[in-house]
Formats: C-alpha cells, structure tokens, sequence
C-alpha cells in the first residue's frame, strides 16, 4: 500500500535527485557568465551588426534598411583606407613595442627579483603606475610635455642641448610616432605584468637543468624561458592588439587625429562618425571591421602560436 | 611496458667504458665511433685525464654558509675513488642537496675546494664540470620531447652533429629501454617513465661525475624498489663516479660502495654501510641507520653498575670501554634484544611492559616501556608470542651493547661484529 505521506518523501526524493543531477551538469555553473555575456557583450555586437546595415541616425526618426551601403561607402572611401593604413602601422607598432619592451622590463625584474636585488618593488610600481592612469589622462599629460616650444617638458629639455623645438604634434609622422610612444609608455606596463607572472611560473629547477645540460643565458633565454612562456605571450600579443586597434581615448586627448588625418585611427573615426556626424549606421559599419579585424588576428596568432593544447 | 622489466646494460653501453679509458677505443660499432670521435671534439683529441691517483672527485674543508647566521655544510672532506658510489645520507636540512649543488657548479661553496678528476672546479660553471644530475622532480623541459630532452645537453655542449647526436639519443634510450617514449613529451608519461628520461639525459653526456639528488622519491614504493636496483646496475655497468643523495636509509645501506651520513652540515661518518650500521661512530649516526632505530639509555657510569632510569651491571667488555667516562649511553639494536616471558633474576634483563607490538611479517617488533621509564624497542622472529600489556622481561646482552659518551656523542665501545648473535641484519 502507498499511503499519502510516503507518496510525497518520494516526490521529495525526486526532486532532490532532479537538483542534484542539475548540480552535476556544468550549465547551472556557467549560466551566469552566459547571461552576463549575452547581455552585455553578444546583444549590442548583434545590434551593431543589424545597425551597419542601415541608415539610422541621432537626429532623423527614419531609419531603412540600406543593405551594404554603408559597407560600400567604406570601401570606396580613400580616407578609410588611409586611416586603416594608420591603423595597421598604430597596431603593429604598439604591439611589437608594447610586447618587446614588456618582456625586456619583465626579465630584468625577475632577474632582480631571483638575485634578491634592491629596487625591483619600486620598477613594478611606477611602471604599473602608467598603467593605471586612465589614456584620456596619459593623452594630456603627453599633450602639454609635447607642446612645441619652449613651454614643453620636452622641448625644452631638447632646447638644452641645442635641439628644436620639435613639431611632435604637428607634423604628420612625428605625431604618429609621438601617439605610438605614449601609447607604448602607457601599456607596456600590461605586457610586464603579464610577462611577468609568466616568468614567475617557470620552474627554477628547469633553469638548473638547464645549466647542469650546458647551456648559457642565451640557450637558457632560448630554450627554456621562451618556449614556457609561449602562452602568456599568446594572450599578451592578443589582448595588447585588441587594445591597440581599439584604442581611442589617448589618441582623442593627444592629436585629437591630427594634424590632418594622420593619427586618425579606426576607433576615433567610428566616434566622429557615430556621435559627431550622427550617423549611427555608418559608425556601426566602421565598428564592424573593427571586430572582424580584431577576430583575424587573433585566429591568425591562435595559428601561428599553435596554443590549442595550452588554452 | 618500459616500467616492468629490468634491462642488461652492459650490451648498450660497453663502448662508453672504453672511451675513458687511456688508450683510445678501436671499436668498430658505429655508436662507439661516434663516441670516440665526441672526444676528439671536445677533448682536442686527448684521452680524457684522469687523476692520477684514482681519486675522481674530491671535496676538501667545504663550507657553505647563507648570510651570517645560517650554515648550510660545514668543513666537508670527502673523495670518491673512479667508479665509486657514495651515497649522502641525512636528514632534511642537512646540507646534502647544497653539497650535491656544489659540485654541480649550482652553487658556490663560501670556502674550500672541490676538484673534479684532480682539477678544481671553483668558479666554473656547471657546464665546464662535466657533470650531469638527476633531479628530484625530473626537471625535464615539459615542452621537449623525451628525445630533445636526452639530446639537449650534448646539442649545448658538444659540436656533434645532428646524426651523431640522434645516435647517442638512441644508445641512451636503449640503455634505459625508453626507446618507445622518444617521441613523447614528459606530461604524457608515468613517474617511472620521466626518471628513466632523466637518467637518459644525465648519461648520454658520458659525464665524468654523475649527480642524483632524491632521484627516487617521488616514485611508488614497488617501482622505487626496482629503480634502486636498476640504478645501481646502470652505475656498475657505466663505472662512472656517482655521488647519490637521498634521506631514505634504505637506499643508503643498499646502493652506496660507502656511506657519507650528514647532520647539521657535518659530515658525521663516512663508511661502507654495514660499517655505519654496526659501528656508528657515534650517536646520531647510531640513531638514524638502520630500522627501527638503536635503542638508547642515558646512564651515570657508576663503580659496578650503569645507574639511570633503569641500573645495568657494568660487566666485561663494557668496563674497560666506559672507564674514565662519566656520563655514559648505552646503545642496543632492536634486533640485539631478546623478549623473555617474564623477567628473571638475572640483572641484564630489564622488567617491562609491553604496549604495542607490530607484526611486520617474518618478524615483529616489540614496544615495551622499562620500569624504571623509557621505552624500547625489541625485534623478534616469528610473531613476538607476547600481547599488550603483558609483564616480560628484555634481556639485554652485554656482548651486544654500544657505548657513547653521552657529552660528546662519541662511540666508545663496539660489540664484536663475529659475535652477532641475531638472525637479523639492517632493513
């Protein structure tokens, strides 16, 4: 016989076996961060998309859908194409910079820290303190020591020695490189760290091997230190080329994409686009080469770093 | 599979032999050739030197110390005949892994000098020692196949090229039998299957000293047993000089040619094993050989008897040892002691009671604690015929007994090794 009371400790039980399955599927775990992500992240990339694909605009209610006209107009705009150009030489510069000089200050800490040399603290700190200063800031702080005459940090330091003042901000090549360098003198500081603690993971006993089977500082560099930071170099070069081709805030402070267009990156010209000439549908278009490059490059270093096993 | 079977190496590795030897090797096997022809690169066509006295590896008055206060090996002498195998023994902190290091070129010892084929090696680094080591964890390069592994060091020191070195990779692994491993990395091999890499690429270098440093210790107790056995086949059959460190006694009393036991940085006796066991020179090195450990009692050295928590007669051999010694140890294996069912008249027999006893086989150990208070230890034959709390009596025989100056450590007396009367050795 089934009386009433044991009829619901077994629905009861049920129950408990349904949540204790549920607990065991990984969904529950990562339904969070999917919910974040869809809301936050994959909604307004969908909305970008749909968006560059008509003419919407902040100031006419009427928005239709134009197909790839936007897309068109790009591609048929030098301008675009110049500014890709400047782009491209931003990106790869701050990267190889950006990177270079990160692992350079990386192992020169880790060196210090490993000889239980003094200062190492003070190199991390002020380094990290760059890193920390929003670019809006780091833009205008470069601004004024820029600032081509005698009033300028640098220009005067320059004028000391018989030099200048330098145009950094206002002929076109200079100012490139004077944004590429406050750039790299802002993010390298995320390529340390990021190297850094890659550093640190490496086992001190494969260094004594290593020393043990012969090899020098630069076999040691080569064959040990290299090969077990492949990773961490995978997504320093990938986080620091997204943030390259989508840096904005420094560039808008520094040069403002001058003089001419010859600091305009992708990023800036997006903004222009989208809130100076409320043309939403044609910054969207921009915002969508942006993400389509950014997504290249990163399945091109997913290639050529053959992490598949390490991520 | 690789981990299963033990290997002849004599097969694999006879060229190597000869190749350190004085005349130059006239062997026609290609890899022999290629070890001949190694020398000749390396050495400017020279037979490598050996000392002249035999004497392969020698550390004289070796100290280390870190910053003021902490000293890590203190005036260490020892030297190792060619094809000798010493095996540091101690505790955790005792300073064997740095006096392994040492001679490593890992570190620098603070003074005293350590020569290697009678030329001393301070200030060289690791690479110009010709030494090769074992790790404890392997430190094999994770990202390197077991090949590039075994190869590495010959690529970095050597100008062979890559066929000879291919051929060397290939002698080594056959030595070890990790022929079919070659083309893995370490992450996708057992324990046992790293350590056998490892000690492919400590002796594809045909090292003049060969470094292991607890090369075993993170292996399983069964395959532990048989690495042990392979390991000191491997050095019989390569003669190569090999300074072992473990804090394992059991590997210390089977696998050295001699013994170096250490303490606090000090070296505390060197010996054959059985040396350390049946004449430890004094009471650290009484207390840390063998298993379970030399039972000993603090005594005062009066006229006719031993007088401390329990009283012993001082009876011949033990008088003439102990004269002149006031604070006296009595030392006793476990093995020397013998349980009776109660305890007699007789004044070598100590009235106890028993708390544990431990069947472990083919003999088991007794745990008694002596009236007068401390607690020994008995090992009997068979199961110890006695059960907890049990009233006996522990015959201690005066021809067994060790004596130690309780001030100073120091052995003073020995029994006589032919009168052992025990059915047990160590282990």
């Amino acid at each position: 016989m089934t009386t009433p009371d044991s009829t619901t400790d077994r629905s009861f039980a049920r129950l408990r076996a349904v949540g204790r399955r549920l607990l065991d599927h990984p969904l529950p775990w990562l339904a969070p961060t999917l919910v974040l992500l869809a809301v936050f992240q994959l909604y307004p990339m969908v909305e970008a998309v749909l968006m560059s694909f008509t003419n919407e605009s902040l100031v006419s209610p009427d928005t239709e859908f134009v197909g790839i006209e936007q897309y068109a107009r790009l591609a048929t705009d030098p301008q675009f194409w110049e500014m890709l150009r400047v782009t491209a030489i931003y990106a790869f510069s701050s990267v190889v910079l950006h990177v270079l000089l990160g692992l350079v200050l990386a192992l020169a800490i880790d060196y210090g820290v490993r000889r239980g040399l003094r200062g190492h603290l003070t190199t991390r700190v002020s380094v990290l303190l760059a890193w920390i200063v929003p670019g809006i800031i780091i833009g205008l702080v470069w601004k004024v020591m820029l600032v081509e005459s005698q009033f300028g940090a640098i220009n005067y330091l320059l004028g000391l020695v018989g030099v200048g003042p330098v145009p950094f901000r206002s002929d076109p090549t200079l100012a490139l490189i004077s944004t590429i360098v406050a750039g790299t003198w802002r993010g390298t500081a995320f390529s340390m760290i990021m190297i850094y603690g890659g550093l640190q993971r490496v086992p001190q006993r494969l260094y004594e091997a290593a020393r043990v089977d012969g090899a020098g500082r630069w076999n040691r560099f080569r064959h040990v230190t290299l090969p077990q930071l492949k990773s961490v170099l995978f997504v320093t070069i990938v986080l620091v080329t997204i943030y390259a081709l989508n840096t904005f805030d420094l560039i808008f402070a520094l040069t403002g994409g001058g003089p001419g267009r010859s600091t305009q990156v992708l990023a800036l010209f997006m903004y222009q686009e989208a809130f100076q000439d409320n043309a939403l549908g044609r910054g969207a278009s921009i915002a969508v080469v942006m993400l389509v490059a950014n997504l290249a490059l990163t399945a091109v270093y997913l290639y050529a770093f053959d992490v598949s096993e390490e991520i | 599979m690789t981990d299963e079977h033990t290997h002849d190496f004599r097969h694999t590795h006879e060229h190597r032999r000869d190749s350190h030897g004085d005349t130059p090797p006239t062997r026609s096997s290609g890899v022999a050739t290629v070890a001949a022809s190694r020398r000749v690169a390396t050495d400017g066509g020279q037979p490598r030197r050996r000392s002249e006295t035999g004497v392969a590896l020698e550390l004289t008055d070796v100290t280390k110390t870190y910053g003021e206060a902490a000293t890590a090996v203190e005036n260490l002498s020892v030297s190792l005949r060619e094809g000798e195998l010493l095996v540091l023994v101690g505790p955790s902190g005792c300073g064997k892994s740095t006096t392994l290091r040492m001679i490593a070129g890992l570190e620098e010892p603070t003074s005293g000098d350590i020569r290697i084929d009678g030329e001393s090696v301070l200030g060289l680094e690791p690479e110009a020692r010709n030494t090769a080591m074992v790790f404890q964890n392997y430190a094999l390069y994770p990202h390197m196949t077991a090949r590039q592994n075994i190869g590495f060091g010959l690529r970095m020191t050597t100008s062979l090229s890559d066929e000879e070195v291919a051929a060397e990779v290939e002698s080594a692994a056959e030595t070890l039998d990790v022929t079919e491993l070659l083309d893995a990395t370490p992450d996708s091999m057992s324990g046992g299957q790293q350590q056998r890499v490892a000690l492919g690429r400590a002796i594809v270098r045909d090292p003049s000293v060969f470094l292991l440093d607890e090369p075993l210790s993170n292996l399983d107790a069964t395959l532990r047993a048989r690495m042990r056995t392979e390991i000191q086949q491997l050095q019989r059959e390569l003669g190569v000089t090999t300074v072992y460190v473990t804090h394992d006694q059991t590997e210390a009393m089977t696998m050295g040619d001699r013994v170096a036991v250490l303490s606090d940085g000090e070296i505390q006796q060197v010996a054959p094993p059985m040396n350390c066991y049946h004449e430890p020179a004094n009471l650290f090195v009484a207390q840390f050989v063998g298993e379970p450990s030399m039972n000993t009692l603090a005594m005062r050295n009066g006229r006719d008897s031993f007088t401390g928590p329990v009283d012993y007669p001082v009876v011949d051999p033990l008088a003439d040892a102990a004269h002149g010694v006031d604070r006296v140890t009595i030392g006793v294996r476990p093995e020397d002691i013998s349980v009776e069912p109660e305890a007699d008249d007789a004044e070598t027999t100590l009235p106890a009671r028993v708390d544990v006893t431990e069947p472990v086989g083919e003999r088991s150990f007794v745990h008694a604690t002596l009236d007068g208070g401390p607690s020994v230890t008995a090992a009997v034959e068979g199961s110890a015929g006695v059960r907890e709390r049990d009233q006996v009596g522990l015959r201690l025989p005066p021809d067994r007994l060790h004596l130690f100056d309780t001030d100073s450590g120091e052995a003073i007396h020995h029994p006589d090794r032919e009168s052992a009367t025990a059915a047990f050795g160590p282990v």
